[in-house]
């Protein structure tokens, strides 16, 4: 069953997201500064000359496991469209709760709290949307026969 | 659920560093637009006025806190909806 935000390593991912923020200054020193990627920053030291990657494949005996290298794209991959739904949602929730005209430069209490309800409905939005595609699909699938 | 080992880890640590790099400058590009959109509508002269100056300057701080706070909303939403789903179980 299509899981909706879960793929393979999982748990990794949302290891990922819950990163110690606090280490973001000691990141961003040593790196160039991506302030918008703060919730996808790293606490690990410099990168190293990475060890070759392990990707001996085990089928057969039962279950088939994922290689090194497929673990290690299905997280890339997931990040990614985490990324791109973050991108999204902030752009949209600007363009919805954003004072255009720029009289500020600091976020007002309205503004923070309707970023807030916009993120949540957001995210709201996106679950509804996606689980009634599916049940529209499963629906035509069956008319259709497979 | 297979964890990544260390190896694997920094392999994808080194991964999103590099996607990181290249997003940046299409996110810089999204910026730019945004806020010259935003802020500069008068074109009787070829050079910024000091109130567009101001109003860029404000957008891109303002954009930056949004990120921030967007980051962290979507962090605990994102949380929230595993923690749903593994409750639920679907």
């Amino acid at each position: 069953p299509h899981r909706f935000f879960c793929l393979a390593g999982t748990d990794i991912h949302a290891r990922l997201l819950f990163s110690d923020i606090s280490h973001i200054s000691r990141y961003h020193h040593k790196h160039k500064p991506i302030p918008f990627f703060s919730t996808f920053s790293l606490n690990l030291p410099p990168p190293k000359k990475p060890k070759p990657p392990n990707t001996v494949k085990m089928f057969g005996f039962g279950q088939p496991k994922l290689s090194s290298e497929e673990k290690i794209a299905a997280v890339e991959n997931e990040i990614k469209v985490m990324t791109e739904m973050q991108t999204r949602m902030a752009k949209i929730c600007s363009q919805k709760c954003l004072d255009s005209t720029y009289r500020e430069g600091e976020l007002s209490k309205g503004e923070a709290s309707c970023l807030d309800r916009c993120s949540a409905k957001f995210f709201e939005a996106h679950t509804t949307i996606s689980e009634q595609l599916q049940k529209e699909q499963a629906a035509k699938g069956g008319m259709m026969g497979r | 659920m297979d964890q990544l080992t260390n190896s694997e880890q920094q392999i994808l640590a080194d991964r999103i560093q590099k996607r990181q790099m290249k997003q940046f400058m299409g996110i810089f590009g999204n910026l730019v637009d945004s806020c010259f959109t935003s802020c500069v509508d008068d074109f009787q002269s070829k050079a910024l006025s000091g109130r567009e100056t101001g109003c860029l300057s404000r957008c891109v701080s303002k954009w930056m806190a949004t990120n921030e706070r967007m980051g962290e909303r979507f962090a605990e939403l994102n949380a929230a909806e595993m923690e749903r789903q593994q409750r639920g179980g679907r």
